[in-house]
């Protein structure tokens, strides 16, 4: 359990600084706290993709989910067949796959390069 | 520090950072799916919340007075301005913020810009539009308005609101498709509302074959002409009851034998949907239950999402009037106010006529006129295109007006054919609507319309005071007998128009005899109005309007929307039984039965309608199968005139079937369409007549995703109920005049254009139906409680 702290607390906190920075940054601003965050913790750079991935899937779904609702859907089927999709739930994946993909290489990346200065223990 | 490692995770964001850039950028066809997908600022943001209600209060820059807006449940704008000038400022800010990327895409497409936004595809659609001169007729109009006449003050007030909505905007607030195209909506100005109004000018004056009339009688000889494109005047039914006569003091006596025509062929220009059309109808207190006049309208024009009409109540000091507007357009065009209503069709008259121009040579710097050369002028159409270069048309205009097409180009149009066409005239119909919206009685109603030049429309007219009217309005210019029909030449004055009728000489007619005025896009006047005129007129909507009308008492507005709603088919009526007796004897098939117990009613959910509209379409294919072989543009007969032929005189060469052997007659070519029709009929499962006519509205970026498919219909072109596959009723209004003014109307869309929003097609089931909705007129305090939300406009 111990070991999952900083595993969720980064995809938290990356959630969060993301939202505050879509306020005023474009729509890829999530980059920054996906590379710093699991620079500063340390992260694996494996479990550092899928804190970063899972950060900005859990902001740009409750988003998305709350809009979709209070639409009925309406919007969201219509763009599923624009894309030619099945259902309203294949264009919300599809809609979160460009934040999570990229948030998760930034998060890898930047973990990745905090590693690389590290001196390897043992 | 581990380099090898650190140069591959700096390399890894380096991926992170190009992926970022190609999802920030669109790919050809495919948008930039970083913006539009992400939930801040892309589509998401275009979902509407169900119970969304406009904001409670604007601050707005530019407003004079503070305007109460109220917005009824099914999100129509009640606006209440303390001024003419807030009235339509307010007018142009809400349309805008439900209408805005309709009301660019249709203005772009009038100016020959839609290039820009859509790519390189839409070029030729662009050059067409320039050379047409729709850009030079707004141009000409917008110069010619008096900065200080009300028309051009409404104008300015309406621009300003449109900006003012425009100025707001941040990305992730613009229309949809603005983020699907990836572009950004820019400044409104009064051109562009002088633009949508030549789009509706050229929707609207098409009615015209001269090319392919010309073609004709250069490749068949003029035996046929009368019969194949002539008008039957014995079974017109015109809008001017026959029993008017005319006043012929001032018409001048012209000789046609001096007409110049021209026999060089020319491909056609493309034509207008023949579906368009409109009905409209008023009926006088004594025909009607309530003893106050009715009046109806319902115009036909190609059906869309966002529709073309969007509803609106406007009020101000002066003023108190509702009904659909133009997206783009200040006013109410289609509507009622407290003491009158009004209603549109198109006269259909042939206002477009085509010279042939002979140039000195290949420069065509100059051209001959009156025995001289005379210099050409040219405009230079600079034309943007998306992703490219931008392309620049030289386009030649003369004494008659642009040239339309020349041999150099590769382009699929007239060759050297010069244009004369009313719309590049000056003129101000906005100044129309703004007295409409206000007029008060017959006097004013006729002062409003006399502003009204291109395209002629027949002004239908009902007052509280008990009048009926209706007016053809428009700029008609004076013709040699036949003269228009064809090319001419164009070295010469004396194929000008020798000037335009007097308004006041343009069929009119006040509370007639019979009790109701309507038209229906037919001739105006029968045989003995004394001006010449042309065009391409309905004959089977008219009869069934006027003949129900004539019968009918005691009429109600249940009454009225019944007779919109009416599908008889009087073309199959005058068809089907020459068709069934014409049957070689081994046709035999149980359909047979069906037609000849059908009641020529194109309802929906009947079977005999299918298969009688897929037979007459498949016998007036194969009978014009001569049109086919030749290289020349050659334009079927219509409709009306090959039915009028099978009534009159079935017996000519064209019934034969010129790939065959064998001479054909009229029971040969029915049996062989007959048995085509019933293959594909029962190759489709024998449908019935909604699911076989497949309507569609069509969003206007024609995104499949945004669009209704396989509505479910009944009605056709040439009947009452005139809903065809890609255009119908566009608007239905039915209006009482009593002591309060009571109105009925639908449209087949939705208020907003957000294909987001619950507002965007909930009209379009209800339309299907037949359903009409009560529409709320009345003061502030008297809608208030009614109201679904409420908003104020603060000056800032």
């Amino acid at each position: 359990m111990k070991k999952l702290l900083p595993f969720f607390a980064s995809a938290i906190l990356i959630a969060l600084i993301s939202w505050a920075l879509s306020l005023f940054l474009p729509w890829w601003s999530f980059a920054f706290p996906a590379l710093l965050i699991p620079f500063l913790f340390k992260l694996k750079p494996g479990v550092a993709f899928l804190s970063a991935s899972l950060g900005v899937a859990l902001l740009w779904l409750s988003f998305i989910i709350k809009a979709d609702i209070a639409n009925g859907s309406i919007l969201s089927e219509r763009m599923a067949m624009l894309f030619g999709l099945k259902s309203s739930f294949l264009i919300i994946i599809t809609s979160i796959l460009p934040g999570v993909v990229l948030s998760g290489i930034f998060g890898l990346s930047g973990a990745g390069i905090r590693r690389s200065f590290s001196r390897r223990k043992r | 520090m581990n380099r090898i490692k650190f140069f591959s995770y700096f390399l890894i964001m380096i991926v992170g950072c190009i992926g970022i850039w190609q999802l920030d950028v669109p790919h050809d066809s495919i948008p930039a799916l970083g913006r539009l997908l992400n939930p801040f600022t892309g589509f998401w943001q275009n979902a509407e919340p169900l119970d969304y209600k406009p904001e409670r209060e604007l601050n707005l820059t530019g407003l004079e007075a503070s305007v109460e807006v109220l917005y009824d449940d099914r999100l129509v704008p009640h606006i209440y301005a303390q001024n003419e000038h807030d009235l339509y400022f307010a007018q142009g800010y809400i349309t805008a913020s439900h209408r805005l990327w309709q009301m660019e895409i249709q203005t772009h497409s009038a100016a020959g810009r839609l290039s820009e936004i859509l790519g390189p595809n839409l070029l030729s659609r662009d050059r067409m539009t320039r050379r047409l001169g729709l850009p030079y007729a707004a141009e000409v109009a917008v110069d010619s308005y008096d900065p200080d006449s009300p028309a051009f003050l409404a104008m300015q007030a309406y621009t300003a609101g449109v900006n003012e909505y425009i100025n707001s905007l941040e990305p992730k607030d613009y229309p949809l498709e603005y983020k699907i195209l990836g572009y950004a909506p820019e400044e409104w100005t009064p051109l562009k509302t002088a633009l949508l109004l030549k789009y509706m000018a050229n929707m609207l004056t098409g009615n015209e074959k001269d090319h392919e009339i010309t073609n004709f009688v250069g490749t068949f000889s003029d035996t046929y002409l009368e019969a194949f494109y002539g008008y039957h005047w014995d079974i017109v039914d015109p809008i001017i009851p026959s029993s008017i006569n005319w006043n012929t003091d001032s018409i001048p006596k012209m000789d046609s034998s001096m007409l110049g025509l021209s026999t060089v062929p020319g491909d056609p220009m493309a034509k207008p949907d023949p579906l368009l059309g409109s009905n409209n109808w008023a009926v006088a207190p004594n025909k009607t239950a309530n003893g106050n006049p009715i009046l109806a309208n319902d115009p036909h024009l190609r059906m869309t999402l966002p529709a073309i009409w969007y509803e609106i109540h406007l009020n101000a000091p002066g003023i108190n009037t509702y009904g659909v507007s133009l997206p783009g357009t200040p006013c109410v065009i289609i509507g009622f106010n407290d003491d009158i209503a009004w209603g549109v069709t198109n006269s259909s008259r042939d206002v477009k006529d085509w010279y042939k121009i002979n140039f000195e040579d290949s420069e065509r710097q100059r051209y001959m006129f009156e025995g001289e050369w005379a210099d050409t002028e040219f405009r230079l159409e600079e034309i943007k295109i998306k992703g490219m270069e931008s392309y620049t048309d030289t386009v030649a205009y003369t004494y008659w007006g642009p040239v339309v097409s020349h041999p150099n180009l590769d382009f699929s149009g007239p060759k050297d054919h010069a244009l004369r066409w009313t719309a590049h005239d000056p003129s101000n119909e906005l100044m129309t609507f703004l007295k409409l919206n206000k007029a008060s009685n017959h006097e004013t109603y006729i002062d409003a319309i006399s502003h009204f030049e291109c395209p002629g429309q027949n002004f239908v007219f009902a007052s509280k005071d008990g009048d009926i009217a209706i007016k053809q309005q428009g700029k008609f210019p004076i013709l040699r007998p036949g003269q228009g029909r064809q090319l001419q030449i164009g070295s010469t004055k004396t194929n000008e128009w020798q000037g335009y009728i007097p308004f006041d000489e343009n069929p009119h007619v006040l509370n007639p005899l019979r009790g109701f005025v309507s038209s229906a896009n037919q001739q105006p006047t029968d045989s003995t109005y004394p001006y010449f005129y042309g065009g391409i007129y309905e004959h089977y909507r008219n009869r069934r309007i006027n003949s129900q009308l004539e019968q009918m008492d005691n009429i109600t507005m249940d009454d009225m929307q019944r007779l919109q709603l009416d599908n008889f088919n009087w073309q199959a009526s005058d068809a089907l039984p020459l068709m069934l007796a014409h049957l070689s004897p081994e046709m035999e098939a149980d359909e047979i039965k069906m037609l000849k117990d059908w009641n020529y009613m194109n309802e929906a959910d009947l079977q005999a309608p299918a298969l009688y509209e897929m037979w007459w379409d498949s016998l007036h294919y194969n009978i014009w199968d001569e049109f086919r072989a030749y290289e020349v543009a050659l334009a079927y007969p219509s409709i009306f005139n090959t039915t009028e032929m099978l009534r009159r005189d079935m017996e000519n060469p064209f019934m034969d079937i010129i790939s065959t052997v064998e001479q054909e007659d009229f029971v040969d070519v029915n049996s062989l369409s007959f048995r085509q029709a019933l293959d594909a009929f029962r190759e489709e499962g024998a449908p019935d007549w909604g699911t076989a006519k497949a309507t569609f509205i069509e969003h206007i970026g024609r995104i499949p995703a945004f669009g209704h498919y396989n509505v479910h219909c009944s009605g056709n072109k040439h009947i009452v109920n005139a809903t065809g596959r890609t255009a119908g009723p566009s608007w239905r209004m039915v209006v009482e005049l009593g002591e309060t003014v009571v109105p009925r109307g639908i449209y087949p869309g939705g208020q907003s254009g957000n294909p987001g929003s619950p507002y965007f097609d909930n009209f379009i089931e209800d339309w299907v139906d037949g359903q009409y909705y009560e529409l709320l007129f009345g003061s502030e305090e008297e809608l208030s409680n009614k109201a679904m939300a409420s908003q104020t406009l603060k000056p800032e």
